[in-house]
């Protein structure tokens, strides 16, 4: 039984993983280029579209 | 544009100014973590909004682009202008360096001459007070007929005060004076003389200089015109020979305090906490309720070993971060940008793209990205192939967990080498490029420098989590869904779960990679799936080892577990590369082919999905090779 419940909450994060990698994907968003972009560049990478 | 909000209680305020004036200090010091970073519609630019409660009223804050004019050429005076004539606000405050006035009151004229109503607030008063600039607030008043306050973006009463001038004052009781209509009224004249083009540019820029000389001449006084703190830094750290080998030094420091002094104990403990007590406990509380084997390896080995292996080294990224935005808050970065110009432009590419690529130290997109920022093709496309090369932060686990594990004695010296490893190939790369397909001259770099100054540390922390943040959320997702992958890939077989890894999935499709690099020194399929889920993103590489090998000792005793692990013949990360091997397998990670995120970036920004796999291929290509004569270099010096 616990098998189950730990797979279950395991594929609900997998799945809930893979969507905001699609998300961003599709948005044009990147988690790891931070939203302010010091030394004056107008790169806007924080949620551009 | 959104409709503005006007109500008794809620008012809205836009900061506006010239670059480098301490205006985001301002909008941080004043709305702290209570930001929201967007973009303005239709353009990259960033959009930072903030609020505050103060007096009872709520205070929404705009952090404006610096601009050094709003003539509507570039993005960001385009989004002043428009903003700021379109959008009804409370109150719109000029943030002026006070110590640099007159180049700063070109854009506050310009204002006034469109009718915008501002509170002028003479930021820095200090480096004024510094370079003998003395500003009287009410003769300034007293010309342009609009209210002047005086701040130190830093100290907390300053802010205090402006909070108060925020909810306070009324600008109705404030206007143009005739002298300032005067100098309107012949700004029109120009206007209407028909002139056109250059000379009518020129016309209005002489009348505009005109004015702020005659501001000048009443309101400000230069009593101390000698050399200032920051023209004598400067004759040290960016002027002269000494400038290099004191970048490259201050860099040193750098990777000695993330590696060696802070960041390193911290990674230890951190490693020593997740492969120990919390590996143990979720064992244990696994076995306990009696989970199936195959999900205890999926969490133990899968997940807690790959995300694990990531997490590890997250804290050296805060650091190295940390390090990189307090440089930048003093001042230091634009004259790196200044001194690398010389040996860019000698390689072929523009001056201008030197601060594009150094956010290739953060993240290899922005760095693309904003390379949009170049005036010709040729320089767009030389920054964009140039920017993957350098260590991104997604590379540095993989960097750190390689030089801790194979050479626990001089990691800072290897790691910081690798960071040159990148910058040198994106030099002789762009050079090879320039040789073969762009002939042309580079264009004219124009870079202000701004003054040498203490950091203000809450901007610097706010800008370390800003970037670092987006770490732990990788860590979260793409690694976390790409470690159960690859678990997944590596605990099965067409025929069900294996015994051993080596008859899985995985095994089949990372020995047709590591085939590659028989020669290299790394040819197992171990290092071939490593190097695949790097694609996906960087840090992929590290925690597939993770998945694989269990999670990698970097403490202070790993010398001795790889010293103990070849004795046995064990196998594992220790066995599976030598020094030599490692070092390889290290250069190569440093320059192959970028991560999809990047990838996708160079497609959109090139518009081209020829550039995109160029790029890609061109990248391993070249990283194939530099790893190999690395190794076949190593081997022929008798290193191991």
């Amino acid at each position: 039984m616990a098998t189950y419940i730990i797979g279950a909450v395991i594929l609900a994060l997998f799945v809930m993983a893979t969507r905001h990698v699609i998300n961003n994907y599709r948005s044009g968003k990147h988690d790891c280029c931070g939203t302010d972009c010091s030394g004056g560049c107008n790169c806007g990478c924080g949620g551009h579209k | 544009m959104e409709a503005a909000i006007m109500n008794d209680n809620i008012m809205r305020v836009a900061l506006t100014g010239n670059p480098n004036t301490g205006k985001s200090t301002i909008f941080n010091e004043i709305t702290g973590a209570r930001q929201k970073i967007g973009n303005w519609p239709g353009v990259t630019v960033d959009k930072k909004e903030g609020h505050v409660t103060y007096g009872g009223k709520e205070i929404h804050v705009i952090d404006l682009p610096g601009t050094y004019s709003v003539n509507a050429r570039s993005p960001e005076e385009k989004i002043v202008i428009d903003f700021l004539q379109e959008q009804k606000m409370d109150l719109v405050v000029d943030v002026i360096d006070s110590s640099n006035i007159e180049r700063n009151l070109f854009l506050t004229v310009q204002l006034l001459e469109k009718g915008i109503p501002m509170v002028l607030d003479l930021n820095m008063q200090d480096e004024a007070k510094r370079r003998g600039v003395k500003i009287d607030i009410k003769k300034l008043e007293k010309i342009l007929g609009y209210p002047v306050i005086v701040t130190v973006a830093r100290d907390g009463s300053s802010i205090k005060n402006l909070l108060h001038v925020f909810t306070s004052i009324s600008m109705e009781s404030y206007g143009p004076t005739e002298r300032l209509n005067e100098h309107i009224a012949k700004i029109q004249e120009i206007e209407n003389s028909g002139l056109e083009g250059m000379e009518l540019q020129e016309a209005i820029i002489k009348q505009r200089y005109a004015f702020i000389d005659s501001i000048m001449d009443e309101a400000v006084e230069v009593t101390n015109a000698g050399t200032s703190f920051t023209e004598k830094v400067d004759s040290v750290l960016a002027n002269g020979v000494l400038a290099l080998p004191l970048f490259l030094a201050i860099l040193y420091g750098v990777f000695q305090i993330t590696f060696e002094w802070i960041g390193q104990p911290i990674a230890d403990a951190l490693d020593d906490f997740i492969a120990g007590d919390f590996t143990d406990w979720v064992a244990g509380a696994l076995e306990g309720a009696e989970v199936a084997d195959w999900m205890q390896a999926l969490i133990l080995d899968g997940i807690i070993g790959g995300v694990g292996s990531v997490l590890v080294f997250v804290p050296l990224i805060f650091i190295l971060f940390f390090c990189l935005s307090f440089l930048d808050g003093t001042g230091y970065m634009a004259r790196v940008a200044f001194i690398m110009d010389p040996i860019m432009r000698r390689a072929g590419l523009s001056g201008k793209s030197v601060m594009p690529l150094m956010m290739g130290f953060g993240c290899g997109v922005p760095s693309i990205m904003g390379a949009r920022a170049l005036d010709n093709e040729k320089d767009r496309i030389l920054s964009i192939l140039a920017a993957p090369f350098l260590t991104c932060g997604a590379k540095l686990p993989i960097m750190a967990l390689f030089a801790a594990m194979f050479f626990p004695e001089d990691a800072t010296n290897v790691v910081f080498a690798m960071y040159i490893v990148g910058v040198v190939m994106a030099i002789v790369s762009t050079k090879l490029l320039t040789a073969a397909k762009y002939k042309d001259e580079t264009a004219t770099f124009l870079l202000e420098l701004p003054p040498y100054r203490m950091p203000d540390m809450k901007t610097v922390l706010l800008e370390t989590w800003d970037k670092g943040k987006g770490y732990l959320v990788k860590a979260g997702t793409i690694i976390f869904a790409g470690c159960i992958i690859i678990w997944f890939l590596g605990a099965f077989n067409f025929d069900g779960m294996v015994e051993e890894q080596s008859e899985s999935f995985l095994a089949s499709i990372g020995a047709v990679v590591g085939a590659l690099f028989t020669f290299h020194g790394f040819g197992n399929w171990e290092a071939g799936a490593a190097v695949i889920s790097g694609i996906l993103a960087k840090e992929s590489v590290v925690s597939t080892i993770g998945v694989l090998y269990g999670l990698p000792d970097v403490s202070a005793e790993a010398e001795d577990a790889i010293e103990t692990a070849e004795a046995l013949g064990a196998t594992g990360m220790a066995a599976a590369f030598t020094s030599l091997s490692a070092l390889a397998f290290m250069v190569f990670s440093q320059l192959y082919t970028p991560c999809v995120t990047a990838l996708g970036t160079i497609k959109k920004e090139t518009n081209s999905w020829k550039m995109m796999f160029f790029a890609a291929g061109y990248m391993f290509a070249l990283a194939w090779v530099v790893s190999l004569i690395v190794y076949q270099v190593g081997r022929l010096l008798g290193f191991e």
